[in-house]
């Protein structure tokens, strides 16, 4: 039941890090949008969030590792 | 009279008529509570939408899921056990075989309604002037014959999937079984909706559905696109179905590169319907929209542009043609070794020129558009990309001719329409690069030639093929063969009258024929190709007729086969025909290539022995 | 002999869970082109311009989207961990979130907006693509509520929870939308070109 509990405590500071990575990059994308930087910033800010979403919410990566995500 | 109602299909009819009604009177209603009046456009499609959910929730595609929702033990679908017999061809089924020949049912009753339009509006174009129908009425006949032929090749397509690529890997079933009767059954409610079309007020468009004219046009147009939207859900959820299929329940063994090629084919084409045909499925929905809610995406009265929708909608509609004509020449690729006994030529390379051609399809959609006023820049590139697509087909016709090089050649049906499947995909071939050529293009654009042209591709790509498939793979079906006497009539009729239908419009095309118009001046001189098209079109249709019919007294009477008919060295031969329940009753494991023909001692499939008792 | 059963159908299970997650991986893929479509529609018919929108109300919104994400996240480690309690409070805070979002799109930036659906260009793209989207998030939303209701009466656990990792990869899906839905609808462009 403990190592489930750190793996869990693991998993949620993950979240907080990639959630506060989102959480700054949106509120650059923000300025640099009233700024009007040019527009492919807002597009690469825009996939590296996407990535990130990919990655660490959507584990993506789960669709070769069937062991991961905690079934079975 | 009980036992008819107890049928699900009917059962689903009958709740799509509840349904119908019942969105209609709902959103009259609204309307009438916010002091609107009585509209009938937005009433009908908003009760053919409900209407189509009706059907599926009735016919009961959607209790398993309910039950799953509300946490509810439900059954795994290989442990469901259907009542053999005729009844569960007519109801919801998740046995992947019985789907199969459900969506061939739906599949030959649309090509026969897709047909029987062109004869009608043919009739009309066998003399100038206009003799029997209205402008009105020639123009929702030939965007009809289009659409529901097209639904029709997207059943015939999901039909020989369905039945055969699980037999074919090995697989007791299909990746998603509840996904699959599913889809299948919302083709039924999206089929009614397509050609309902016909009857509230018809459409001017053709199949195209170009804007503004489908803003304005009459109502019909709505049904068609609700139609269309269906029927193209179901052509997205059934190829995700075959992607996860292919991927996830090959037999062990079987590498990708040892799968049939087949299976590749379909693999192919699954990427790009999965895909694409969302596009069309969006640019419909935007012009319904348009037309409801005065969205103004299109008609330049409103700020929109038309030229948009012909991008959104051909990047779809390129791709879809080779969506229709892959898994034919996958039939091809799969049947000409087991007659030619000799092994496919080149298999890696005609397993990757099926990968190549849908990759590459979706890059050639603007030459739809040379004439169409799209940005001029643009001519020349999609002029390329649509010439770089015969590169891997090429591919394929090598792999063909060197396959058949020296071979001990059979002639019995299903090679016949093979072989005239190769040839008329041939003319397509050939007759294409001018299309796609802009120099050339811009004389031929919207002419006859273009619909020679295009029916060769359809029927070198999808309808000769698609006999073929029929013919060869009846026996897994029924236990039965097709009777060759009337297999034989059916191919020796429909090849040279076709040839002489499509070598006619390419005559007429170009001599200034323009297509979709219902009259033309009798002093351009083509009047009498235009009686031999028409002529040779009842010929192809006479042909059918003695296909149905042989299908119907085959199915009943013909020669019983239980074996390896063809001697083929494919996995669905190796169990007895009609395929049983659960297709393998012990498990097969592949431990060679599969198109070794000739070689001696070599295997493709072997079963797996279970170790008595455990 | 029954350890080399038990091992097959471990690997039996392995193999449905991938097919299940490929299955949804197709369907966003699939649903992507939808409004990959909607992006190019947006681009062809206003170009360079951007529509006149509430700056402030799209920054709030997208945090709130953004934040939902984050508690989804939690809820999906959270019974992956056999944490049923944390499961059901940050489901309930994401549907909550959802539904704030639903009601800032359709009950704030639709009514504020200086342009009615059938207002030229600018309306038919603004409202098809916050209405597409917003009809995911209502989705989303219902589906969360299917799995909230199980959760509470305990059908799931660190050993079975298929359908929590759907509906969370869904609702991250939703998001990821919003992730270009946002610069593109709020931020690229010049207003009124």
């Amino acid at each position: 039941m403990d190592a489930m509990e750190t793996s869990k405590k693991k998993e949620w500071r993950t979240g907080v890090q990639v959630f506060l990575g989102l959480a700054a990059l949106t509120g650059l994308e923000y300025w640099a949008g009233v700024s009007e930087w040019p527009a492919f910033t807002l597009w690469a800010i825009a996939i590296l969030k996407a990535a990130l979403v990919v990655w660490f919410f959507m584990h993506i990566r789960r669709l070769t590792n069937p062991e991961e995500g905690g079934h079975a | 009279m009980k036992k008819f109602f107890s049928l699900g299909l009917v059962r689903g009819l009958i709740w799509q008529a509840i349904g119908t009604a019942a969105g209609m009177g709902l959103l009259g209603a609204i309307r009438a509570l916010m002091g609107l009046p009585w509209k009938t456009e937005p009433a009908m499609v908003f009760g053919g939408v409900v209407g189509a959910i009706t059907f599926l929730a009735g016919i009961g595609t959607m209790r398993d899921w309910w039950h799953m929702a509300l946490g509810k033990p439900v059954p795994e679908a290989e442990e469901v056990h259907e009542t053999p017999g005729g009844a569960r061809y007519f109801g919801v089924s998740l046995d992947h075989k019985v789907i199969g020949v459900q969506y061939g049912f739906l599949s030959m009753i649309t090509l026969a309604l897709g047909g029987t339009f062109a004869l009608i509006f043919r009739t009309e174009l066998a003399q100038a002037g206009l003799d029997f129908l209205n402008y009105l009425q020639f123009n929702t006949l030939i965007g009809m014959h289009g659409m529901v032929l097209i639904a029709s090749i997207l059943m015939g397509i999901a039909a020989m999937a369905n039945f055969i690529i699980p037999l074919m890997i090995g697989a007791k079933d299909m990746a998603f079984p509840r996904l699959n009767a599913f889809s299948f059954w919302m083709a039924v409610p999206g089929t009614v909706l397509l050609v309902s079309a016909m009857f509230v007020g018809g459409f001017e468009t053709g199949w195209t559905a170009y804007p503004p004219l489908s803003v304005r046009g009459p109502m019909g147009i709505q049904m068609f696109f609700l139609g269309v939207y269906i029927v193209g859900w179901s052509s997205i959820l059934g190829s995700l179905n075959l992607i996860a299929t292919i991927l996830m329940m090959r037999a062990p063994g079987m590498t990708l590169f040892r799968m049939p090629i087949f299976a590749w084919a379909m693999l192919a084409t699954s990427i790009i319907s999965t895909t694409a045909t969302q596009l069309i499925g969006l640019s419909f929905q935007m012009v319904m929209f348009e037309r409801l809610l005065g969205m103004g995406f299109f008609d330049p009265a409103s700020g929109g542009n038309p030229i948009l929708f012909q991008h959104l909608f051909w990047f779809y509609s390129h791709p879809a043609v080779y969506i229709f004509v892959l898994p034919g020449l996958g039939v091809i690729s799969e049947l000409l070794p087991v007659f030619a006994r000799k092994p496919l030529f080149g298999y890696r390379w005609v397993a990757l020129s099926s990968m190549g051609i849908a990759l590459t399809g979706f890059l050639v959609w603007g030459h739809h558009m040379f004439t169409s006023g799209m940005e001029e820049y643009l001519r020349v590139p999609f002029m390329y990309s649509t010439l770089l697509v015969a590169v891997p087909t090429g591919i394929k016709f090598f792999s063909w001719v060197a396959t058949m090089w020296q071979g001990r050649l059979r002639f019995p049906t299903p090679m016949l329409f093979v072989l005239g499947g190769v040839i008329v995909f041939l003319m397509g071939g050939l007759t294409g690069p001018p299309s796609g050529t802009v120099s050339t293009d811009l004389h031929l654009h919207d002419t006859y030639y273009i619909v020679g042209h295009f029916h060769n591709t359809m029927f070198g790509g999808y309808i000769f093929p698609l006999f073929a498939a029929i013919y060869y793979w009846f026996p897994k079906i029924t236990g039965r063969r097709m009777s060759e006497k009337l297999g034989k009539a059916h191919f020796w009729l429909l090849l040279p009258a076709f040839l002489l239908q499509t070598f006619g419009q390419m005559r007429i095309g170009l001599l200034g024929m323009r297509r979709r118009i219902a009259d033309y001046d009798p002093e351009m001189g083509f009047t009498f190709s235009n009686q031999l098209i028409t002529i040779a079109g009842f010929l192809v249709a006479f042909s059918v007729l003695i296909f149905f019919i042989n299908l119907w007294i085959s199915a009943r009477k013909g020669e019983v086969v239980e074996g390896n008919l063809w001697e083929s060295r494919s996995p669905e031969w190796q169990i007895p025909s009609p395929a049983p329940l659960h297709n393998f009753a012990e498990p097969i494991r592949v431990v060679g290539e599969p198109y070794d023909y000739g070689l001696p001692n070599s295997r493709y499939v072997e079963t797996v022995r279970q170790p008595a008792g455990d | 002999m029954s350890t080399h059963t038990a091992v097959l159908t471990a690997k039996e299970a392995a193999r449905k869970m991938t097919t299940r997650r490929l299955g949804l991986w197709l369907f966003f893929l699939s649903d992507g082109f939808v409004f990959g479509g909607l992006l190019v529609t947006r681009f062809y018919l206003l170009g360079q311009a951007r529509p006149h929108l509430e700056q402030f109300l799209g920054l709030i919104v997208t945090a709130v989207l953004l934040v939902s994400s984050f508690f989804m996240n939690r809820a999906e480690v959270s019974i992956a961990h056999n944490d049923r309690k944390s499961f059901v409070r940050n489901t309930v805070i994401t549907m909550l979130l959802g539904i704030v979002f639903l009601v800032g799109v359709v009950g704030f930036e639709w009514q504020l907006a200086p342009f009615g659906p059938a207002d030229g260009t600018e309306g038919a793209v603004f409202y098809m693509m916050t209405g597409m989207h917003a009809f995911h998030v209502l989705t989303g939303v219902i589906f969360l509520g299917f799995i909230l209701r199980n959760g509470m009466r305990g059908h799931y656990s660190a050993e079975n929870h298929w359908a929590v990792e759907a509906a969370a990869n869904y609702w991250h899906f939703v998001d990821l939308v919003w992730i270009f839905f946002y610069p593109a609808l709020y931020l690229i462009g010049t207003v009124g070109g």
